[in-house]
């Protein structure tokens, strides 16, 4: 035995022949292995001839239809577009990577925020610089309200294809039984919801409910847009305004205190417009012009039964309808710009608007929609015959009322540093809603009722005063909230606008010099390539290196990896972290900002602060990793036992094992749905546990343990894999020698099990806590990431763990060096972590 | 017995204090025996089983439940789902949301992507871990412990941490929109280095010196000698790889722009967007997603679950 040790010892200093074979067989193993992942590199983007156009839209019938179109102009103009789709959920960070890494589209569809904050950093263009003349003419064409949105310091940025609003729905049969009218001004809403909720039919208000970009239309008919600037040029918030408050208390009110439904599904909130069963249907409700065609679609003969008019107006305020809607933009980057300009021409000229109309009006089911088109012309007496088209009939209400309106659509100016500000409003109204759901069901559960019965007593007058006591409360907190967020915000908008004046301007001005220039980063790729050359050296010239050659081959593409993919990455992640970086501008562009990211990291009172995310980290680890241990502890323990048809129910037990979290994730939404139809508010409110439904995802206090809930579910399974394996090990004659001195299965538990898998144990306590620092996908699908509006990490950011803000600084925000400074942070904290964690393997392994 | 106890408690001194295992009572003195004979010891076996099957059996079901209503919402028609009133079973089975899915996603397509992805990562493991784990296991080389810990440190850095220098890396070799920037960091995992490195320096050295003597190249010891006796550790990690990448979802999501290069859970996630209100195609996603999965679970269950747990018990 020790002869053989000695000899391997030894046999190291062998020469390892490196021959003939090991060339050839290396040199095809290369071969063969870039064959393969060549033949996958084939999917890059093709950057030929056509105007690239990405068209964002949640179905794929929309870029059928901005093909059908493309066609179109080709016969007409002879230029070719290609059309590529894109959803909604993500266009932001598409577009932005696609522009940082220098290869956008020629030209593609965004959202109203998008332009302004893209053209402030050189990645659209503007279009009244680039195109002039040509640009007047078209943006002649357009309701003039819609433009402000897209100007910055003179430039625009993008154009409008198409607007959408809010629309009040109501059923015109209950309204007639009721001797209701519909509602003009805003008391006369609230009158209105009053008397409906007092005969036992809801209010719904269903798109944009709590969400902070569509305060608009609450605040602008009293002039107030949040953000405004001075006369003096300076960035101004209309926060600390008693009428601002108001308007967006009135909001809140309209938002959380009526019950809405909460469905998801636009199914389900049609049919409870439709239906007659008191205490179940909604007999007005607030949603997007979209929608005349789905509730067509769903029931062909209810046309009778219902109508819409316009958003009311506020009663001492202007009539503004206030819109959403979608952008044209062109890239800086595109060689084609003519070309996409024409393009974009095209699709604002009137016959392709026409087209577009039939279109969206032709799909089926939810995917038939009306949108609002902001070209003037469509809406001329000329075209009188294009909209008496019969087919044009399933939307007839819906563009009645736009025709309405189209006048008084209106938009504002963006600033720099909007996206932040709208960010820390958005908490506000979270924050809002959380409460105002609390303080109406608290109040609901002092009289022993649920929330809806409460709310019907409240509209018949049962508790006078109570309604009001509690706007009061909402209104004392709004106040607390807005004083106490209002010297943040303009510190970031301040901020934005002066980094813009002195950073970013002079950048976007002078691009071409700074593509020129070169960074420490650069130089970085010079001293790797240097490295990898002098090993290749070394090894091939000293001679015990040499000797060894093969070996140092067999190991070159892990480490080869490891150094090009971590360790360097680590080192230039650290250089960014010191610096402001915004990574659609060149690298070179990068400035030292010293120690400002991680100063700012450790401030409480910045809103994406590590404290915070760590603190709901460690909250998160803290029950996920006991909870899912004694769990799976428990099942491990009874599947041990021997069981008829172990494979069937290892099955069952171990399937979440191999599905991705992402598909579990989309079964979770459903499962936590707020309405009370919801299948686990369902079950509970079966069970009696609770009397209302709870707002599972929608609450901030509640959405961590919704995560918490799918990951413990979803992580139970290898888990209990771990610990069946080793209980497996523990020789059962120790079982049996305990069972013949009398122990019961507690004594065997404690005494043989327990410590028999303590291995397993501390593996799965060390993990769980690495593992939950790393938690994301879980995060980002609950919190509705790849929904309408881009990510957003839970109410109230409720769900802004660790990676959840790297990714949010990094790849939505695209401030690389605060992001890189985060990691930073994470990185000792997991460091930590590991220390301890070896310590504890080291105790793990008492022997050898 | 003495010696059974004995036995017993030099494996688990724990067990040291308790007095049961030694044959004792509370205070001390030998047990009588025939008191446990009261029962006989079939029934209370079978009273204990009868148990475990319940309790497995409810919270199976319990756990069971997201997949069920996944497979039920997914069959549900549009009438159906209008319901106000909650059903847990289906009437008219509608294959609509399916339909719905194929049509309006590039489903089938991101299938053929994730596949493509998910096999380039697992073949380079396959390769090139068991050749480093041999390396590190079989020869001995100047710098051999220090590269391998230099390695085993850089698996403790998570890989979140990496994603903005990744990031601009990938943007300045040209790789974003396509497969390399999920490929090739991911091409020879280092736990899997170290995972090889345990198993092969179990195989005995005669074996390959054997074949050293013999004249037979490393290569050649390595594909024909070493990675035969390999068959588990190859299995663990062409699953535990592969599985990996099949259901990784930030990279794809940074580094993909096209929607026609989209992996499986990248088109699963956009479902939220696009049939945001249409909870069956959102299912529909969800079950093709899991199906397959769940099918290759059930054949190849064994060997499954044996790479998880091989992955845990190898520290």
């Amino acid at each position: 035995m020790r002869a053989r040790l000695n000899y391997l010892r030894n046999a190291p200093s062998r020469k390892v022949k490196m021959n003939g074979f090991l060339l050839s067989f290396f040199r095809r193993a290369m071969l063969a292995s870039l064959f393969t992942l060549s033949a996958l590199g084939l999917v890059s983007p093709l950057k030929a001839e056509p105007v690239q156009f990405w068209a964002v839209g949640n179905g794929i019938e929309d870029s059928i239809m901005f093909r059908e179109l493309a066609a179109r102009f080709k016969s007409e103009s002879g230029i070719d577009v290609q059309v590529t789709p894109l959803s909604w959920g993500n266009f932001g960070q598409k577009y932005m990577t696609s522009m940082a890494a220098g290869m956008p589209p020629d030209a593609g569809v965004a959202n109203l925020g998008s332009p302004m904050e893209w053209g402030s950093v050189g990645g659209v263009v503007d279009f009244r610089k680039s195109f002039g003349a040509e640009f007047d003419v078209l943006s002649q064409q357009f309701f003039p309200g819609t433009l402000p949105q897209f100007e910055f310091r003179g430039h625009l940025y993008g154009i409008p294809t198409e607007l959408v609003t809010a629309m009040l729905y109501y059923r015109q049969d209950l309204f007639d039984k009721l001797g209701l009218k519909a509602p003009k001004t805003w008391s006369e809403l609230d009158r209105v919801i009053q008397k409906l909720e007092a005969a036992g039919y809801h209010f719904n208000f269903g798109w944009t409910r709590g969400e902070q970009w569509a305060l608009y239309y609450h605040t602008l008919p009293f002039g107030k847009s949040g953000l405004y600037r001075d006369a003096a040029g300076e960035p101004q918030l209309d926060w600390l305004d008693p009428a601002y408050q108001e308007a967006v208390l009135h909001a809140i009110d309209l938002w959380h205190l009526h019950d809405s439904f909460g469905d998801g599904s636009a199914d389900r909130t049609i049919g409870r417009f439709l239906s007659d069963e008191p205490d179940q249907s909604i007999g007005m409700m607030v949603d997007g012009n979209w929608l005349a065609g789905s509730i067509q679609n769903l029931a062909p003969g209810a046309a009778e039964k219902w109508n819409v008019v316009p958003w009311p107006k506020a009663d001492e305020g202007k009539a503004v309808n206030v819109i959403g809607g979608t952008s044209y933009v062109i890239f800086e980057a595109s060689p084609r710009k003519d070309a996409a300009f024409a393009w974009l021409r095209f699709l604002n000229s009137v016959p392709s608007q026409q087209f577009m109309i039939e279109h969206r009006l032709a799909r089926v089911g939810q995917a038939s929609a009306f949108n609002i088109p902001p070209v003037r012309g469509v809406w001329s007496e000329e075209q009188g015959a294009f909209w008496a088209k019969p087919m044009l009939k399933s939307a007839e209400k819906v563009i009645n009322v736009a025709r309405q309106i189209t006048d008084t659509f209106v938009t504002v100016e963006s600033l720099k540093g909007k996206q932040d500000v709208d960010h820390i409003e958005s908490k506000i109204l979270d924050r809002m809603g959380t409460y105002a759901n609390e303080l109406l069901t608290s109040q609901a559960e002092e009289h022993n009722l649920r929330r809806w019965p409460y709310i019907r007593a409240l509209a018949q007058g049962k508790f006078p005063g109570e309604r009001e006591s509690i706007l009061e409360a909402l209104r004392v907190r709004l106040r607390a909230e807005y004083a106490a967020q209002t010297p943040l915000a303009l510190a970031k908008v301040r901020y934005a606008m002066k980094s813009y004046d002195e950073d970013y301007a002079p950048i976007v001005d002078n691009l071409a010099v700074y593509e020129g220039k070169t960074n420490v980063l650069d130089q970085m790729k010079w001293v790797l390539a240097l490295l990898f050359l002098a090993a290749a050296i070394l090894i091939a010239t000293v001679r015990p290196l040499r000797r060894n050659a093969t070996s140092y081959l067999f190991i070159a593409v892990p480490i080869a990896l490891s150094l090009v993919f971590v360790l360097i990455p680590m080192v230039v992640s650290l250089y960014l972290s010191f610096t402001e970086y915004h990574s659609v501008l060149p690298l070179a562009s990068a400035k030292w900002v010293g120690l400002k990211h991680y100063i700012e990291s450790f401030q409480l009172s910045d809103s994406d602060n590590v404290i915070v995310s760590i603190g709901k980290t460690f909250v998160y680890v803290a029950i996920t990793v006991p909870l899912g241990i004694v769990l799976a502890l428990m099942f491990a323990a009874l599947l041990n036992n021997p069981l008829k048809g172990q494979r069937f129910w290892r099955f069952l037990y171990f399937s979440p094992l191999i599905t991705s979290a992402v598909s579990v994730a989309l079964i979770f939404t459903q499962l936590y749905r707020e309405s009370s139809l919801g299948w686990l508010n369902a079950f509970f409110m079966k069970l009696h546990l609770i009397n209302n439904p709870i707002q599972f995802l929608k609450d901030e206090k509640t959405f961590l343990y919704c995560v918490m809930g799918l990951a413990i579910w979803h992580g139970l399974a290898f888990t209990i894999l771990l610990f069946l394996a080793g209980l497996q090990q523990i020789p059962q004659q120790l079982y049996k020698a305990a069972e013949i001195d009398g122990a019961g299965w507690r004594e065997k538990f404690w005494h043989i099990s327990l410590p028999g898998i303590r291995p397993q144990l501390i593996f799965v306590a060390v993990m769980g806590l690495i593992g939950g620092f790393q938690v994301f996908e879980q995060i980002y699908m609950l919190g509705g990431g790849s929904g309408y509006f881009g990510s957003k990490f839970g109410p109230n950011d409720a769900g802004k763990t660790m990676v959840p803000l790297i990714y949010d600084l990094g790849f939505e925000q695209f401030k690389m060096g605060r992001a890189s400074a985060v990691a930073y942070i994470l990185f000792v904290v997991i460091f930590a972590f590991t220390l301890v964690q070896m310590r504890l393997f080291r105790q793990a392994r008492p022997e050898n | 017995m003495a010696e059974v106890a004995e036995q017993k408690i030099k494996t688990y001194p724990l067990l040291a204090g308790d007095r049961r295992l030694q044959g004792l009572d509370k205070e001390g003195r030998e047990r009588d025996k025939t008191e446990d004979q009261t029962f006989t010891r079939q029934t209370v076996h079978r009273w204990k089983m009868g148990w475990v099957y319940a309790v497995l059996g409810i919270s199976a079901l319990l756990l069971a439940l997201p997949f069920y209503y996944m497979v039920l919402t997914t069959f549900k028609s549009v009438e159906e789902l209008a319901a106000l009133e909650l059903s847990f079973w289906i009437k008219n089975p509608s294959l609509e949301a399916l339909r719905q899915l194929l049509d309006g996603t590039i489903y089938l397509r991101s299938v053929w992507n994730s596949l493509l992805v998910s096999g380039a990562i697992t073949i380079g493991n396959l390769l090139f871990c068991p050749l480093a784990g041999y390396a590190f296991a079989k020869h001995r080389f100047p710098g051999r412990e220090a590269i391998f810990y230099f390695l085993l440190s850089t698996m403790m850095i998570p890989g979140s941490i990496l994603l903005v220098p990744n990031f601009l890396l990938a943007r300045d070799l040209g790789w974003i929109n396509t497969y390399w920037p999920l490929i090739v960091p991911g091409l020879a995992s280092v736990f899997f280095v170290f995972m090889s490195r345990q198993f092969i320096s179990k195989i005995p050295n005669d074996l390959i010196q054997a074949a050293r003597v013999d004249g037979c190249s490393e290569p050649r010891i390595f594909f024909q000698i070493i990675l035969p006796c390999c068959r588990p550790l190859l299995a663990s990690i062409g699953i535990l790889s592969f599985l990996g990448a099949w259901n990784s979802f930030i990279g794809p999501m940074i580094y993909l722009l096209d929607e026609q290069s989209y992996t499986t859970p990248l088109v699963i996630s956009m479902l939220q967007g696009r049939f945001g209100n249409q909870e069956n195609v959102q299912m529909a996603g969800s079950l093709l997603a899991i199906l397959p999965a769940l099918l290759l679970f059930f054949v190849f269950q064994k060997q499954i679950v044996n790479s998880f747990a091989s992955s845990g018990l190898k520290e």
